[in-house]
């Protein structure tokens, strides 16, 4: 057989009992040649089909066919032997790899051609373990790879790199037995029983998922299906059984409870849509997220067990709404509407000249651009290689709040306004966060990452940090540094460059006699780094002429200096408006302040903050309001007394603590918090919290700090302020706060108007441009 | 009719050999029965159901529940408050704290709660109260229960099933090693007062000793440790080890062979008088015990009844005397036969049910029912109660009964009777009465809630055993339960059209 004529050979790399006599079948039906290694691996899986499908349709040479039978290709450690390497090269066209980024893993060693990588949902990132293994760096290096998600729901939550190498999503489908009992349900006599499916609960997570239930519905008429190695002594598991039992019991079930919240839709629930059965599901799971509003949605488990109940119940208008709604779900797995996309799309995929996705060539470019650390003109380099400075959550990458926040709006500044390019500094280890965070500014060319690579050794991260300024200093197209914190990145003082420094404020000296780090000699140590580099800088920009002010009292300037120092106004800072808050992020703070009143403070933890003092208002409010909560965004514990004055009240499971809050967790907190409570007793400027209080509508109580007053002037009155650590003063404000949230905010809304109506941005921008223009003539000289 | 047995855990012990008898009455009498425990699981083989099921298997007003009370129970008691069905209490009595005392701080605790627990179950919607003795009826009559609603009915038992044993060898070879074979049987629990039952084996003199051997059977539980280990070494002390044998939970067979070739069914026990001691009746034994009412009450002149070691002492002692115990023997046959035979155990109960089910159909003019009881300080009551009342017409005489009745009728008042009653309508708005809303006290982590959540929290009695705030979120659920619920229909005040 000549090579033209010779059926496309596929490898497919996979052993779901569900997808080898689905989608593997197909393939064949279309005229593939497909090889599906056997399943060997000891690990136990219950969706594995272990049984070798010897006698699978093959033009391999008989030799090879049995080399490749014997060996074992899931859950290899290490890569494969060379001879198996060689052989998958000599012998495919093109191989499929289905779930398990592991296996792709050792398989793209393995294996030159082109790739596809065929994925059903997960419970969690499957691009943050692709990230963590190290799989964007051979992707990107390879000439053809694509991954074909099942649905676009599945990857919402995954990296935008990811989301680009994915063709548009491809279906799945159900397995072939169950469309012989479709729409059966109907007919069939109903036992009172409500079919769950628990598989393995040996196997951690899913001995969560059992016990999670089982708490939450102790009612014997559920039967839960599923393969298991061993059971507990719960008379409802049914544990596995043959397909054909298991289908008729879903028909003789009075419905089907599907009790997984994580992001995932295993095929049951499915199942019995085609069969024709009600499905109860509770929030947050993938399969809710296929409903846009729909009767079966158990929004808690007194619903379920309401909901249940009916379907025990026989209510015939219940269930004929259930099944209505659920339509569109069963669809998307129908045979019927899978098998044309399907064949349309892999026909595509695994045709001979099949280009590649353009989505792909854009993953690269970005990868590529991201990397290049561009030889292009003038730009200008933004310190940022502390990790955790760029937070992900549910798919969304955020700056966290403080510093990175207003970081991020001089990018934005640099990128849109000055027109110029940016270098941006970052650890390996949040290198595709960074990516996706910039991703706009990276796809325009606009910005560039450094990338310094981060060692489980922590003096060869040391090291690293030092290469990073040897690196840094050979390049001539850099014209400026930001350095955005005073002590954060003392090597900055090693480089040749100009540096513009930010220094909103400086607490220890407004307040001498507190640590703000762990110790006084620590902030005299971090004193010292901030002057060398303060000394190094060409500008300085501040926040404030309060800060500027003190500067030179507090050794970062010299008297003679202070021009170099630039106050500018922070804009408002954080992205998204109240509306767009999502509807799991929601759902977790709901969930994580279980529905109670609370009052809020997002802040770092300094002495200047007064946490301990906030306790103590807090601790007084809770007497009128014992439900309410107090979530703050940092760590209690780093200035001394805040954690025994919590312990002293008593009140630690009152207090939430949201670290590293995303720009959609701060909107949601804000929006519903019964109060801002700011007890700081020393700001460098008007504080930004205030500023997102306002805009969120959120009642403010906060210390009469001059910052405040000096903007508001005579205006201040419309803000409920405080006397400095005047414990009644802020109760008695609180209380207001609360009892009348709706009056506290109508009379904040002239303020907010005020405020809104001075857009900071131009003075910002102007600030940022002065600095520039001190650092460097290359940015701001008429072009 | 549809009923629940619901227990908290279905043992191999006499209540537990009673559930399956009753279990077996019902299924063979054509009725569906389910048994439910408090984890939805029992050693038994029967189908086994959870306290939770309990609310869709037995929805209709006219289902019952028997609830069998044994103990400590707090998720029984939460339960029982959320059924929409007929409620009857089985109940034998309870053991009095201060006898765990000695052993566990725990059980003692417990045994208090268990006590107090009387009170709440006292205040369901309860049709019947089955007690197990006329002299157990006091402690529900003292709290409340009316005379007509408590009902006395032996236990049920196994004496049929150990009647038709073999003999187990290995007991009979255990026997015959003795010149005096006594047995007691039952939980190894302080209450069954094995202490005493030592002392009684120490009086005896060595040669009286030496021919003597006391049996204990029962299930030795874990809790009871402590206990357990004392009363080994009071046996280790006083040289008895020889003379006294534990043998945990047994064979039907082989404890049918202790019964049958039994000298004497020995029981000191403050308590536990009831199934043991109608079996050992039914093989004709000789029962020795207390002078306990409840056990003259059961034994008659079956028994001998003796206050002190001494005296008990002096009772064993008669049965080595050639004859001296052939008439207790008698009597105690003749006892079993004329009252606690299974049939007639077995009718008692049928009986009370077709009196449970024929006042299912009894309705007075809702005029005639005298306003009586505390109605939670709500301001106006007769007037709201009569408004309430009128809107009904006709209602069960035993309509305002107990707490959770007067409950069940303001509840009603507040979420459906307003609608169709100016005069509700006027009262409610009134000043006090918006002022009793205001000021209904709440659990503390639910104190801020507005008023109408509050008052449907005071008066729905399935909202009070759902959410009782100490857990976080209850406030959460609560309200979002509220909103599906209730909140279109509840109470809100004057505002209201």
């Amino acid at each position: 057989m000549t090579q033209e004529a010779r059926k496309r050979r596929i490898f497919w790399l996979g052993y779901h009992k569900v997808l080898k006599y689905t989608e593997l079948k197909r393939l064949r039906d279309l005229g593939f040649e497909v090889f599906n290694p056997r399943y060997i691996s000891e690990v136990y899986d219950q969706s594995a089909d272990h049984r070798a499908d010897l006698d699978q349709p093959s033009t391999l040479p008989l030799e090879v066919f049995h080399t490749l039978m014997q060996f074992n290709f899931f859950h290899v450690r290490g890569s494969y032997p060379p001879q198996i390497k060689a052989l998958l090269n000599a012998h495919f066209d093109v191989a499929i790899v289905t779930i398990n980024a592991d296996w792709l893993k050792t398989f793209l060693d393995a294996y030159d051609g082109r790739v596809i990588y065929r994925i059903y949902g997960q419970p969690y990132s499957l691009s943050d373990h692709m990230a963590s293994i190290g799989l964007p760096k051979v992707i990107f290096s390879r000439p053809d790879f694509t991954i074909v998600p099942f649905s676009s729901e599945s990857i919402e939550y995954e990296h935008a790199w990811f989301k680009r190498l994915c063709v548009d999503h491809v279906p799945y489908q159900i397995p072939d037995d169950v469309f012989g009992l479709s729409g059966q349900w109907k007919q069939a006599n109903h036992r009172l029983e409500i079919a769950v499916n628990i598989p393995n609960i040996e196997n951690p997570s899913y001995a969560h998922a059992y016990r999670q239930f089982s708490s939450k519905f102790p009612h014997r008429f559920f039967r839960i299906y599923g393969p298991q190695r061993s059971v507990p002594l719960d008379r409802r598991i049914v544990g596995g059984l043959d397909r054909r039992a298991f289908l008729l019991s879903l028909r003789e079930s009075a419905g089907f409870f599907y009790n997984y919240s994580d992001h995932v839709c295993y095929l049951p629930p499915i199942e019995m849509m085609e069969i024709g059965g009600p499905v109860i599901y509770v929030r947050g799971s993938l399969l809710s997220k296929f409903f846009d509003q729909s009767p079966g949605l158990a929004s808690d488990e007194l619903e379920a067990e309401k909901k249940l109940r009916w379907l025990l119940e026989g209510d015939h208008k219940f269930i004929n709404e259930v099944v209505a709604a659920q339509e569109p779900v069963r669809q998307r797995y129908d045979r019927a509407h899978v098998l044309p996309l399907f064949d349309a799309a892999f026909v595509k995929l695994l045709g001979e000249h099949h280009a590649l996705p353009a989505k792909l060539q854009d993953a690269k470019h970005i990868a590529e651009q991201a990397s290049q650390g561009s030889p292009r003109q003038d730009v200008i380099l933004f310190l940022l290689h502390i990790p955790g400075l760029i937070g992900r959550k549910n798919g969304q990458t955020f700056a966290i709040e403080g510093i990175p926040r207003v970081v991020e709006k001089l990018i934005e500044v640099t990128v849109e306004q000055l027109g110029s390019n940016v270098v941006v500094s970052c650890m390996s280890s949040d290198q595709h966060t960074y990516y996706d965070f910039f991703e706009q500014h990276i796809a325009a060319e606009k910005l560039s990452l450094l990338v310094i690579d981060q060692d489980e050794v922590a003096e060869q991260t040391e090291i690293n940090r030092l290469k990073f300024v040897e690196d840094v200093n050979q390049q001539e197209h850099i014209r400026a540094v930001f350095v955005p914190h005073y002590y954060a990145f003392p090597e900055s003082m090693l480089l040749k460059q100009p540096l513009i420094l930010y220094l909103p404020d400086y607490f220890p000296y407004l307040m001498p006699n507190h640590a703000f780090d762990v110790s006084k000699e620590k902030d005299e140590e971090n004193r010292s780094i901030g002057i060398e580099v303060a000394a190094k800088a060409k500008a300085i920009l501040t926040a404030s002429a309060f800060t500027k002010s003190y500067l030179p009292d507090a050794g970062f300037v010299q008297t003679a200096e202070l021009d170099k120092v630039v106050v500018t106004s922070l804009p408002q800072l954080g992205r998204k408006a109240p509306e767009k808050v999502g509807g799991d992020a929601m759902a977790q703070l709901e969930a994580d302040l279980k529905g109670n009143a609370f009052i809020f403070y997002p802040t770092a933890n300094r002495p200047n903050k007064q946490l301990s003092f906030l306790i103590r208002v807090f601790s007084c409010a809770l007497i009128h309001r014992p439900d309410l909560r107090l979530v703050l965004t940092c760590s209690l514990d780093s200035v001394p007394g805040v954690v025994d004055t919590v312990n002293r009240f008593e009140i630690a499971d009152r207090i939430t603590l949201k670290q590293q809050a995303s720009d959609e967790e701060m909107a949601w907190l804000f929006t519903h918090s019964s109060a801002l409570c700011l007890t700081s007793t020393a700001e460098g400027n008007f504080p930004p919290q205030l500023r997102e209080a306002l805009f969120f509508r959120t009642p403010i109580v906060a210390t009469r700090l001059p910052v405040i007053t000096e903007l508001l002037k005579e205006r201040e009155e419309e803000l409920l302020l405080c006397r400095p650590l005047d414990l009644v003063d802020f109760v008695d404000k609180l209380q207001l706060a609360l009892d009348d949230r709706q009056s506290i905010v109508c009379r904040q809304e002239g303020i907010r108007d005020l405020l809104s109506n001075r857009d900071n941005s131009p003075e910002f921008f102007e600030g940022f441009k002065r600095a520039l223009a001190l650092a460097t003539p290359y940015f701001t000289r008429e072009k | 009719m549809r009923m629940g047995l619901m227990i908290q855990e279905l043992r191999k012990d006499s209540v537990g050999a009673e559930v399956v008898a009753i279990y077996d009455l019902m299924r063979r009498t054509g009725h569906e029965v389910f048994v439910m425990t408090a984890t939805g699981e029992s050693t038994s083989p029967l189908p086994t159901y959870h306290y939770v099921d309990a609310r869709w298997l037995l929805a209709d007003g006219k289902d019952l529940l028997v609830y069998f009370c044994c103990g400590r129970d707090d998720l029984a008691v939460r339960e029982l408050r959320r059924q929409a069905c007929r409620i009857a209490l089985r109940f034998y009595g309870m053991t009095p704290s201060k006898v765990w005392a000695p052993y566990s701080a725990k059980l003692t605790k417990d045994a208090r709660i268990a006590i107090n627990q009387l009170q709440d179950l006292a205040q369901l919607p309860l049709d019947a109260v089955l007690c197990a003795s006329e002299s157990v009826k006091a402690a529900f009559e003292y709290r409340g229960i009316s005379e007509s609603d408590l009902f006395h009915i032996p236990m049920f038992h196994r004496a049929s099933l150990l009647a038709a044993s073999p003999d187990n060898k290995h007991t009979l070879g255990q026997l015959a090693k003795n010149s005096l074979n006594l047995v007691t049987v039952g939980p190894i629990v302080p209450a069954a007062n094995l202490v005493r039952m030592v002392e009684t084996l120490a009086e005896l003199d060595q040669v009286e000793r030496s021919a003597v051997h006391l049996h204990v059977i029962g299930e030795l539980l874990p809790e009871t440790g402590p206990y357990v280990a004392a009363v080994s070494q009071q046996i280790d002390e006083l040289g008895l080890s020889d003379r006294v044998t534990f043998y945990g939970d047994i064979s039907t067979s082989a404890l049918a062979t202790f019964y049958r070739h039994a000298d004497a069914y020995w029981s000191s026990s403050n308590m536990h008088v009831y199934g043991p001691v109608v079996e050992a009746m039914s093989f004709g034994n000789v029962i020795i015990s207390p002078p306990l009412s409840v056990a003259k009450e059961i034994c008659g002149e079956a028994a001998v009844y003796v206050e002190s070691a001494g005296e008990e002492a002096a009772a064993i002692r008669m049965l080595f005397e050639d004859g001296g115990a052939d008439a207790l023997r008698h009597s105690s046959k003749q006892n079993f036969d004329a009252r606690y035979r299974l049939s007639g155990v077995s009718s008692r109960f049928t009986e009370i049910l077709s009196d449970l089910d024929r006042r299912i159909a009894a309705t007075i003019s809702a005029n005639d029912l005298p306003i009586t009881g505390s109605w939670f300080d709500v301001p106006n009551t007769k007037e709201i109660v009569k408004a309430a009342l009128v809107l009904k017409s006709t209602v069960s005489p035993r309509a305002i009964d107990g707490r959770d009745r007067r409950l069940d009728l303001l509840d009603w008042a507040f979420r459906e009777g307003w609608r169709s009653s100016e005069v509700l309508q006027r009262l409610l708005s009134s000043k006090e009465f918006a002022e009793f809303m205001n000021g209904l006290q709440m659990p503390r982590a639910a104190s801020h809630l507005p008023p109408q959540m509050k008052l449907a929290w005071h008066f729905n009695r399935v909202a009070q055993a759902t959410f009782d705030f100490d857990e976080p979120g209850d406030v959460q659920r609560y309200t979002k339960w509220f909103e599906r619920e209730l909140m279109h229909c509840y109470w809100k005040g004057a505002a209201e059209p």
